[in-house]
């Protein structure tokens, strides 16, 4: 709230309502959560199991249509879309990172990386070169040609970060993605996805269980029983955040409640 | 680089059962339909293989077996036509057959003109055994039946306690319904139980016109001769009548069609199971491209050029099973008969197949909803 002022939010959710099942049955999973977030930082999502962070995830990235409430991405209210246009709007503007990775077994890193390309009709040299590009920026340059039967779990979720970023996505959505991971790949995956953040400017929202992973976060925002219990910025000198917000970020926390230190 | 044959590739045991089915199908219809062509083919034999191309049947019949007599002087009026250069007359009669030994056979008594050139002739008995059958009380049986009938060049048998001699055995005159005694035309009429009026009687009238186009001629006739009395056919029609009657009255057609049709619906079941097994296992990766906005169409499209492969495959598949079932058939003397429309038919079916299978399995890439991917 107090960085509105200065920077546009990327991401603008209000009032978002959203629960499962009817009637008696109905969970209520978010109640009247309003959050922004703005380009060029690594947001984490933290709270316990069950507290709404996945939820929340696919609502704001649109996957996931909320009770009430609305989600302006990058100034679209994204949720009167059609589901056509919501589509269109996904495939040019979001990418997103799962927690299994979710890599075809039949194609190579370089081919898993196109694929999204070639979905779009770009040529296949210019694909592959891309993709190539893209695999060389998350790190793995040398393995290219390999099926994701030859990858470890860490060069796994690279392929696949790579492959959320080929669309060149605006805002990068993952739920999530180093808890298959152990802590060292952990560590490069989540440095990865705040590099991305920062030198794509791209707004990087990340569900995550680890705490050890807080310090490669420019905001951490806590969840319970689909409520904002914290929204932090444990580093609250971070430079691009303090150059984005022009001053008035520097401040650092906000609704923080003290559950966590 | 595609998806589809990535996948293909990669994970081809998996795509295997379905293209087994897709092949098996395809090959169990061509087999059936090439042994029914074959065992129907036998049927009109003597009309394929005679040098006739007009026939004149009584005006019921629908198939060679089935004709009645009719006058025999119906060819002069056949030759009055211009068209006609010649006409001829064949009898077929039922018979008693008794070999020298005993052994009593019921048969088919063909009388013809004994002569090399002579329109009733079938082709294999032109070089010789034809012209042999001049000589009175002679006959000539099937080398396929000489088993059946005990009959051994030069010994004696009796037809309708005649007594005959065989002088002859033929090749390729063989006939599901039927077994075929060939004698002259005089023979014949002596063998046979005499007509009832007197009247001079055959079984069939047969023409050959000028030409190789007979349907101008036969037109001509027939409005002559006036359908409910008698009804000319061209040679080929006649056989395709004969043919086609026995696939739909016999009963044996529908038969076919029923395990055709079984064996295509679980190729289909087969294939789309397979490929829903496909989708199933890579439920998560195309729910990603779901996510990412990639229309369900596009993804269905990859789903559908591998059942487009596994149809195309399987046709391959098809026909080579088929050509190795024909050359296997052959060599145990099985009439099967391979036509290449019914390999083209098999193989189009097949793709259909496959197609169906995929469209079917596309339910699962529609019912993808990518929010489960978060959880
Ligand atoms: N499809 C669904 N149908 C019914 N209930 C659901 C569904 N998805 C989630 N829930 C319920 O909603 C609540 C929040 O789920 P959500 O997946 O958002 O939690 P989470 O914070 O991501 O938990 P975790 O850390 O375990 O992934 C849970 O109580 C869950 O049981
Ligand atoms: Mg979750």
């Amino acid at each position: 709230m107090n960085r509105s002022d200065a920077i546009a939010p990327s991401i603008s959710a209000s009032g978002l309502v959203h629960g499962y099942g009817k009637g008696a049955a109905r969970t209520p999973v978010l109640h009247q959560l309003s959050l922004q977030f703005w380009p060029g930082e690594l947001s984490l999502m933290m709270g316990a199991s069950g507290s709404g962070k996945s939820t929340l995830l696919a609502v704001l990235s649109g996957l996931l249509r909320p009770e009430s409430g609305s989600v302006n991405l990058l100034d679209t209210p994204i949720w009167n879309l059609t589901e056509r246009e919501l589509e269109r709007f996904r495939f040019q503007h979001c990418g997103y990172v799962f927690q299994n990775f979710n890599l075809f077994p039949a194609l190579t890193a370089t081919e898993q990386v196109a694929l999204p390309l070639h979905f779009a009709g770009v040529r296949e040299t210019q694909a592959r070169q891309r993709a190539e590009a893209a695999l060389d920026e998350v790190g793995l340059s040398g393995r290219m040609g390999l099926r994701p039967a030859q990858l470890s779990g860490g060069e796994k979720q690279r392929v696949a970060i790579a492959r959320a970023l080929i669309g060149s996505p605006k805002v990068l959505f993952a739920d999530e993605p180093t808890s298959a991971l152990d802590s060292a790949n952990s560590e490069i995956v989540i440095a990865l996805l705040q590099k991305i953040a920062k030198t794509h400017g791209a707004t990087v929202i990340t569900v995550t269980h680890d705490p050890r992973l807080t310090g490669h976060a420019e905001r951490i925002i806590r969840l319970q029983d689909g409520m904002v219990i914290e929204d932090s910025r444990p580093n609250g000198t971070d430079g691009a955040a303090l150059s984005l917000a022009a001053g008035t970020a520097a401040t650092g926390t906000q609704h923080s409640t003290g559950n966590h230190p | 680089m595609s998806l589809a044959r990535a996948t293909l590739l990669y994970e081809w045991r998996r795509f295997l059962p379905g293209l087994l089915s897709v092949a098996f199908a395809g090959v169990l219809m061509l087999v059936q339909l090439g042994l029914l062509l074959g065992m129907f083919g036998t049927v009109t034999v003597l009309v394929d293989r005679s040098g006739a191309n007009l026939w004149v049947t009584s005006p019921e019949t629908e198939s060679f077996d089935q004709s009645r007599d009719i006058p025999a002087n119906l060819g002069a009026l056949l030759r009055l036509h211009p068209e006609v250069t010649r006409s001829e007359t064949m009898l077929v009669h039922d018979a008693d057959w008794r070999s020298g030994d005993g052994t009593r056979v019921a048969v088919s008594l063909v009388g013809l003109q004994p002569a090399a050139d002579a329109l009733a002739c079938p082709q294999p008995m032109r070089d010789a055994l034809c012209a042999r059958l001049a000589e009175p009380s002679t006959v000539v049986v099937d080398r396929g039946e000489a088993d059946k009938l005990h009959a051994v060049i030069g010994r004696l048998a009796e037809v309708n306690g005649h007594r005959v001699r065989v002088v002859g055995l033929s090749k390729g005159l063989r006939s599901i319904g039927n077994t075929y005694v060939f004698a002259s035309a005089q023979t014949a009429r002596e063998l046979s139980e005499p007509s009832a009026t007197g009247e001079d009687l055959t079984t069939f009238v047969l023409a050959k016109t000028r030409d190789g186009t007979p349907e101008g001629a036969r037109d001509d006739l027939q409005s002559l001769l006036r359908r409910p009395a008698y009804r000319v056919w061209t040679a080929r029609e006649f056989s395709m009548n004969s043919q086609q009657w026995w696939l739909t009255e016999s009963g044996v057609g529908a038969g076919f069609l029923f395990s055709s049709l079984l064996g295509l619906i679980i190729g289909t079941v087969i294939t789309s199971q397979t490929l829903r097994g496909v989708i199933l296992s890579t439920l998560r990766e195309y729910a990603t491209f779901r996510a990412i906005g990639v229309p369900a169409a596009k993804l269905s499209a990859v789903v559908l050029e591998q059942s487009l492969w596994i149809g195309v495959l399987g046709a391959v598949l098809t026909v080579i099973v088929s050509i190795l079932a024909n050359a296997l058939a052959q060599a145990l003397y099985v009439p099967l008969v391979l036509t290449w429309w019914a390999v083209l038919t098999a193989v189009l079916i097949g793709l259909f197949t496959a197609m169906i299978s995929g469209l079917l399995a596309l339910r699962e890439l529609y019912r993808l909803e990518p929010a489960e991917l978060l959880r």
